[in-house]
């Protein structure tokens, strides 16, 4: 009898049901998308902060005291120590390697150029690639640590060729294009030619370096193996009460938490363990930076969820209630029959379950389609699918429906039968 | 005649109309928050984004001869500040010279402590900062200038550049990470004396306003003005700021614009309930000979006076509501943009006309009889 007339009831009303259906996915739809891409959009914002730079350094430990200027380290290479190149492939076998995204070290040397001025060269890795013990490789150096510098020309390679990437302003000075060449001479050394492969501005002071690839320069130097420091660009979560605390006054059971989740303190903490007799630097600027900047992003995308959540669930709602009051008169003629309130309710409390369910569905995979869309506009990057999300739109979907239906279901009982006749 | 019959509908119908008013004045509030919240927000994490620091650099236009080094003037700063009108801000001068501490090279920096608000909130200080900008006789050292030397707050050091000495006693030890963690800081009239450059500074950093472009035509600007310099807008900061705000701002957009259509939806189904219900009183006022653009017209202008009821009555707390949220989450004020109040009025207002009417054309079809015989 039950089947029989729900089976009846979602026959007669089809174009109420597709009609509430079509308000239940949209709804759900909608909500899903804006949840989907405020779920992910922390990590993706994360991501793009990192073009402001490395956020963590690594120096040797025993060290003089760098002089250093602009970023620079002007101490000669007779002086202070060194942290070893090969060392710097440990950084990814630690605990959060993955949230390793750009290694670059760096090896400085003063050159006099042709006409007697002064040049700093830093010698760094491009792209260079490591060969990982998992069999993969990691492509790292100076490109994807500064993925905005705007470059003329190519990249040099990182094989120790003499191949210069020239500072804007320098550049500028001694006329040199790229493909050109640059007649330099170090300190008790012989002149050496370096081609030109490119030139970057940068605005800072890197726009009077020039940048040669680091096995020439440790060759030329006699420093093979030999790096003065890396900077690091690491993801990070921002900063919270917890990760300001000393790791030394935790509990084993906070010490662990601390090591596992990705604070910028615990990479580097990782990090010095990876590279014994180093000092490993937070780069406080950054971090700071970064912290505020995700812990305000996360916050105003909570809240907009929140918001999409709620008028999704309005919109949702007052259909529903549209779709019972329109057969108030079905409700009492069924009640002037006799049909007790439990049996009525249980009809229309299963409708709305099976509108819920297949609204939720349909409104997971549109939302699936719209954050894409969203996230491929904004961020030119697809977003992670989020299983426990379409539990969620689900959820809201049966649970709206379900609301939906049964307090205007309430209000209607509360009426006399042959009033609500009448009245029609 | 018509408006007698609007004031009485909308009176009369009150139970009726209340669920469509709630709708309505949900809308004016959420479109009223969120349209404050959006316009503010990306001058909010700019500001945030101050952090990062300087964005700007001023360095000598001419070249340095081979051993010497160009230096400017410190009144640029001030200058630099006046001629910008409000586009440069936070310009600060550094004068730095390689000194010597006990016979081993470190670099010295001279500037203008007490106004260097933004070294100081990102530096972890022990010891106490220098406050007092005529303060010649101490200085704040970088954590590897003291393990080095063994240096706390209240030792004494001396200085050596050239053949000129100069005793200092420790203030603070500060670490930040970056350079100055290797450096000595005092203010920079001591550094200028130590040097024997009065009045003169290395280089400014500065904090330019607005995109990568508006910065380079400041530079540009600026560099038309003082040819003795170059002024320039260190890319790596402008260009990510600008893409990070365009990121926020691109997601607030699309979030938006999504609570404001579910909320458009869900006025919209109010609406064309109402309507609907109505339907007995369509065809009663058709069977008396109504025309079609007579109830078209009575049933917009209720929409209307209740939309405008409503956004007046949503707008203010939907403002109030995002300077509550803006408190929360930037913690600081969102200035009240008087514009959203009529844009969001503006928005009830069109939801629910636009509701209204397309209820409407469903109803219209209908014949009268058809509708008095139903029921």
């Amino acid at each position: 009898m039950f089947l029989r007339l729900l089976r009846a009831s979602l026959a007669r009303g089809r174009r109420r049901f597709l009609l509430a259906l079509l308000a239940l996915a949209l709804g759900s739809g909608v909500a899903a998308a804006a949840l989907n891409v405020a779920l992910d959009v922390g990590d993706k914002l994360a991501r793009e902060l990192r073009s402001f730079g490395a956020n963590i350094l690594i120096l040797p430990q025993a060290d003089t005291v760098p002089v250093e200027i602009g970023g620079v380290d002007l101490r000669p290479l007779s002086e202070g120590s060194f942290l070893r190149e090969d060392d710097l492939v440990k950084l990814k076998k630690i605990f959060w390697r993955h949230h390793i995204l750009a290694i670059a070290p760096y090896l400085y040397q003063q050159a006099r150029l042709a006409d007697g001025s002064t040049v700093q060269l830093v010698g760094t890795w491009f792209a260079k690639t490591l060969p990982l013990d998992d069999g993969t490789t990691f492509t790292t150096g100076l490109r994807a640590l500064h993925p905005t510098w705007q470059r003329e020309g190519h990249w040099p390679g990182d094989a120790a060729d003499a191949e210069v990437l020239l500072g804007a302003r320098l550049a500028a000075r001694l006329s040199a294009l790229p493909g050109s060449e640059l007649i330099l001479e170090l300190p008790g050394g012989q002149p050496t030619r370096l081609r030109v492969q490119g030139i970057v501005a940068t605005g800072g002071v890197e726009d009077e370096q020039a940048f040669v690839p680091l096995a020439w320069l440790q060759n030329l130097t006699g420093r093979a193996g030999s790096v003065r420091r890396a900077e690091v660009s690491a993801l990070v979560t921002p900063d919270d009460a917890f990760a300001q605390r000393a790791p030394a006054s935790m509990t084993p059971a906070e010490y662990d938490r601390w090591y596992c989740t990705p604070y910028v303190s615990s990479i580097a903490h990782q990090i010095g363990e990876a590279l014994p007799n180093t000092d490993v630097r937070v780069v406080r600027r950054v971090a700071q930076a970064e912290s505020a900047l995700l812990i305000r992003i996360r916050w105003l995308m909570a809240l907009v969820s929140l918001a999409a959540l709620l008028a999704a669930a309005l919109a949702m709602m007052s259909t529903m209630r549209a779709a019972v009051l329109e057969r108030r008169r079905e409700i009492a003629l069924m009640k002037a029959l006799g049909a007790a309130g439990v049996s009525l309710t249980g009809l229309f409390l299963t409708e709305a379950t099976l509108v819920g369910v297949a609204g939720g569905i349909v409104g997971y995979g549109v939302g699936r389609v719209g954050a894409e869309l969203i996230a491929r506009t904004v961020f030119g990057a697809g977003v992670a699918s989020n299983l426990w999300l379409g539990a969620v739109v689900l959820l809201l979907a049966v649970g709206v429906a379900l609301a939906g239906t049964l307090l205007p279901l309430r209000q209607l009982y509360g009426y006399d039968p042959a009033t609500i006749l009448k009245e029609t | 005649m018509f408006w007698r019959l609007v004031r009485r509908s909308f009176w009369q119908s009150q139970r009726r109309t209340r669920v469509a008013l709630v709708a309505l004045w949900l809308a004016a509030v959420v479109s009223a928050a969120l349209l404050n919240l959006y316009f503010d927000a990306r001058q909010k994490v700019g500001s945030e984004l101050r952090r990062y620091g300087a964005n700007m650099m001023v360095t000598p236009a001419s070249v340095p001869a081979a051993g010497a080094t160009e230096l400017l003037d410190e009144s640029l700063a001030a200058d630099l500040e006046r001629a910008a009108e409000g586009r440069l801000l936070q310009v600060l001068p550094f004068l730095y010279a390689v000194a010597e501490v006990s016979g081993q090279s470190v670099v010295l920096a001279g500037t203008w402590l007490d106004r260097a608000a933004d070294l100081r909130a990102h530096a972890q200080l022990s010891g106490g900062w220098l406050e007092d900008p005529e303060d010649k006789e101490r200085c704040l050292i970088g954590v590897a200038v003291a393990s080095r030397f063994g240096f706390e707050p209240g030792h004494h050091l001396t200085v050596r550049y050239a053949d000129r000495e100069k005793p200092l006693q420790v203030a603070g030890v500060i670490r930040t990470g970056s350079q100055e963690d290797n450096a000595i800081l005092v203010n920079l009239s001591v550094a200028q004396t130590l040097t024997a450059a009065p009045g003169k500074v290395s280089v400014l950093l500065g904090r330019g306003e607005g995109r990568p472009e508006a910065l380079d035509a400041l530079a540009r600007a600026l560099h038309a003005k003082f040819p003795g310099i170059v002024v320039k807008p260190l890319r790596e900061m402008a260009e990510s700021e600008a893409r990070v705000l365009d990121r926020i701002q691109g997601m607030l957009w699309g979030t938006t614009a999504v609570v404001l259509l579910l909320t458009a939806l869900s006025v919209l189904t109010t609406m064309t309930a109402l309507a609907t219900e109505r339907r007995r009183e369509v065809g009663l006022w058709k069977a008396l000979g109504g025309s079609q653009r007579g109830i078209t017209r009575l049933f917009l202008a209720e929409a209307a006076l209740g939309a405008v009821l409503a956004g007046i009555a949503g707008a203010a707390p939907g403002v109030a509501l995002s300077r509550w949220l803006g408190q929360q989450i930037f913690s600081s004020q969102v200035a009240i943009r008087w514009m959203t109040l009529p844009a969001a009025i503006g928005i009830t207002l069109g939801v629910a006309l636009l509701g209204t009417y397309v209820a409407l054309r469903w109803v219209q079809r209908l014949e009268p009889a058809m509708i008095l015989r139903e029921n």
